[in-house]
């Protein structure tokens, strides 16, 4: 950590050197998620082009860096950056994926402050197997089948326990009011 | 109607996955970083000014005593640009020529245990509240320092009868700065975020010089030794289940009570341990250049008799008495120390126009604009560095507002409390709490 708070010390002072360094450190890191949020529509050079703005926004925003909170920082620029390039391909997202909202519901679109305390809920009630399982998919952006090889699994059981996942989180919202019982209809 | 769960995990905070380790898959950085080059080397100019933006952590000082004679008073040397040549840190201020009337040149020397490095004090400024000391370092044919190599600096206080104490930030390391125009010559400045140096007698000491990565060690090392005092009253406390579950998955036992453990903390006098620890880890660590360069230094920079004041405001939490010192290069405040001390943000307004501002959290709620840095240098005094204090029995806080620039204390007009509620930015108080007479 005192490496990075020197980095950032470094970047602050709008030392190129220090920017280079970052580059060199975490650029493959933020093209991954990219490339995962991508599922293979962008191209190698919309990757580089969507990472090298991650760096742009740091190096703009240096006053926002934390030491010890770079990395996650740096995740959530090149999530942001990936998935607004995406909207324009329009890329859907499978049903699957989604939770269902009920008509009873008073807002349209759950607030934010919402999804956090129940995602907050949700990771807590995983095994740490599910919680990862479910971090990399849904964060990360990873297929079924590389978190089957992350974690030496099966793909089935990947998307059991993805299931397990889903219909937890869907539990959540529907005893906040938010969701309705799919399977009882 | 549907909610993405894609979306969902936009709210996950990635900290709290440190243990998953993510593929990573390869990609041209040299190609990333021509992209990146290109674009940030055009703004260059326009970036300059975020130095605004650096204020660093929290250290620990005391109350403040007031000496001095007039601000105008001007040391005058010659090497002064050399000074401030030397002055390259996040702690330097913005404009340092507009320091030069504060800064002195005593001439002091060094007792040296490795002679092919030597140390020069090129000058020192400061206030009631800080001082700046800037160091040249030589170094012979043989020894090759570098900017990547820091030297860990303890600072000790002689007071008239002889007592020796350490200055908080004692332990501290600096890294060198090349001379862009000498080779084998660096610098090291040393920015003391203590009240009351004026006049003092410090034992400054540049201890080897070390490398990143041995620095890193030895933090690591110091890390290692803090978690296996807290492994050690676990066992003491809930027992081995509980140090396994501990080690495993990091969490603490449920009925861990933090207050015990601080009060624990205390009384086994660990901070002492630890701080003991770090230099002998240090001193037994591996070096990349060794020796101890030594100098006794007094104080000797011109201070002013500040401005004082009291008011009571109504907008915090603490909504009671409180205090202010405005001073050559810095302003304080002290007040209960509540919850909310996050916040808090001053504005000081100068007869010019021009304000300083605490915290560009606050600064950025009223100039929210494409170039904020142009309307920042245009408007506003910057701030080379904003520290803060506790009193012993944690009942008082103290900020200081260290400047970029001299200013009188009578230029300041006005002074406005802000406090945010809640942390929303939409939703900030003010309060005016001083008003020049």
């Amino acid at each position: 950590m005192v490496g990075e708070s020197r980095l950032i010390q470094q970047l602050q002072n709008k030392n190129q050197k220090a920017l280079e360094k970052l580059i060199d450190k975490y650029s493959a890191y933020a093209g991954t998620i990219i490339r995962n949020i991508s599922h293979n529509i962008l191209t190698e050079e919309d990757v580089e082009e969507i990472t090298a703005d991650v760096f742009i926004s740091i190096w703009n925003n240096t006053d926002k860096l934390i030491s010890g909170k770079l990395q996650p920082y740096i995740a959530s620029i090149a999530r942001n950056k990936a998935k607004s390039r995406l909207r324009q391909y329009h890329e859907t997202v499978s049903l699957e994926d989604t939770i269902p909202i009920s008509k009873d519901s008073l807002e349209e679109k759950i607030d934010n402050n919402i999804l956090k305390e129940v995602l907050a809920e949700l990771l807590e009630s995983l095994s740490e197997k599910d919680y990862e399982i479910m971090v990399r998919y849904y964060y990360y952006y990873q297929t079924i089948s590389e978190i089957a090889d992350a974690l030496d699994m099966s793909d089935s059981a990947i998307k059991v326990r993805l299931h397990r996942g889903r219909k937890k989180l869907q539990q959540l919202f529907i005893e906040r009011g938010y969701s309705y019982d799919t399977e009882h209809i | 109607m549907t909610q993405n769960i894609f979306d969902i995990f936009d709210n996950y905070n990635e900290e709290e996955s440190k243990h998953i380790k993510l593929q990573e898959k390869p990609i041209n950085t040299q190609s990333v970083k021509n992209r990146v080059m290109e674009q940030t080397q055009q703004k260059k100019i326009t970036c300059t000014s975020k130095k605004w933006y650096r204020f660093t952590a929290i250290a620990a000082a005391a109350a403040v005593l007031v000496t001095g004679s007039a601000i105008s008073v001007s040391a005058g040397f010659d090497g002064i640009s050399e000074f401030f040549n030397s002055l390259f840190s996040s702690e330097s201020p913005e404009s340092p020529e507009v320091m030069g009337s504060l800064v002195t040149q005593p001439v002091v020397d060094f007792d040296s245990s490795n002679e092919n490095v030597e140390f020069k004090l090129l000058g020192l400024y400061g206030d009631n509240s800080q001082a700046m000391l800037s160091f040249e370092v030589t170094a012979g044919d043989n020894i090759k320092l570098s900017e990547d190599m820091a030297s860990v600096i303890y600072i000790t206080e002689t007071d008239e009868n002889g007592t020796e104490k350490e200055l908080v930030q004692s332990g501290e390391y600096k890294y060198l700065k090349a001379s862009d125009t000498v080779e084998n010559t660096y610098y090291l400045n040393l920015f003391l975020r203590e009240p009351d140096l004026q006049g003092k007698n410090l034992n400054i000491s540049f201890n080897n010089f070390y490398t990143e990565k041995q620095i890193d060690d030895v933090f690591s090392q110091l890390q290692d030794f803090d978690t296996s005092m807290l492994k050690d009253y676990i066992i003491e406390n809930y027992g081995e289940d509980s140090l396994e579950r501990f080690d495993k998955e990091s969490i603490l036992p449920e009925e861990f009570d933090v207050d015990v453990w601080k009060n624990h903390r205390k009384e086994m006098n660990m901070d002492e341990l630890i701080k003991n620890k770090y230099k002998e880890l240090y001193a037994s660590s591996e070096k990349a250049v060794s020796g101890v360069w030594s100098s006794e230094i007094i104080m000797d920079f011109p201070v002013i008799e500040p401005i004082t004041a009291s008011y009571s405001e109504t907008i915090t939490t603490a909504q009671s008495q409180a205090s202010l010192k405005l001073d050559t290069i810095s302003a304080q405040f002290t007040r209960p120390n509540t919850d909310d001390g996050d916040g808090i943000g001053y504005v000081l307004t100068l007869r010019d126009g021009r304000k300083i501002i605490s915290d560009t959290w606050f600064c950025s709620r009223d100039e929210v604009d494409e170039d904020l840095n142009l309307i920042l240098k245009e408007n506003y005094v910057a701030l080379t560095m904003l520290y803060g204090s506790w009193n012993e029995d944690d009942t008082e806080f103290t900020e200081v507002l260290c400047y970029s620039e001299p200013i009188e204390p009578q230029d300041i007009v006005e002074i406005k409390l802000l406090c945010s509620k809640d942390g929303n930015r939409d939703n900030i108080s003010e309060e005016i709490i001083y008003t020049a007479q």
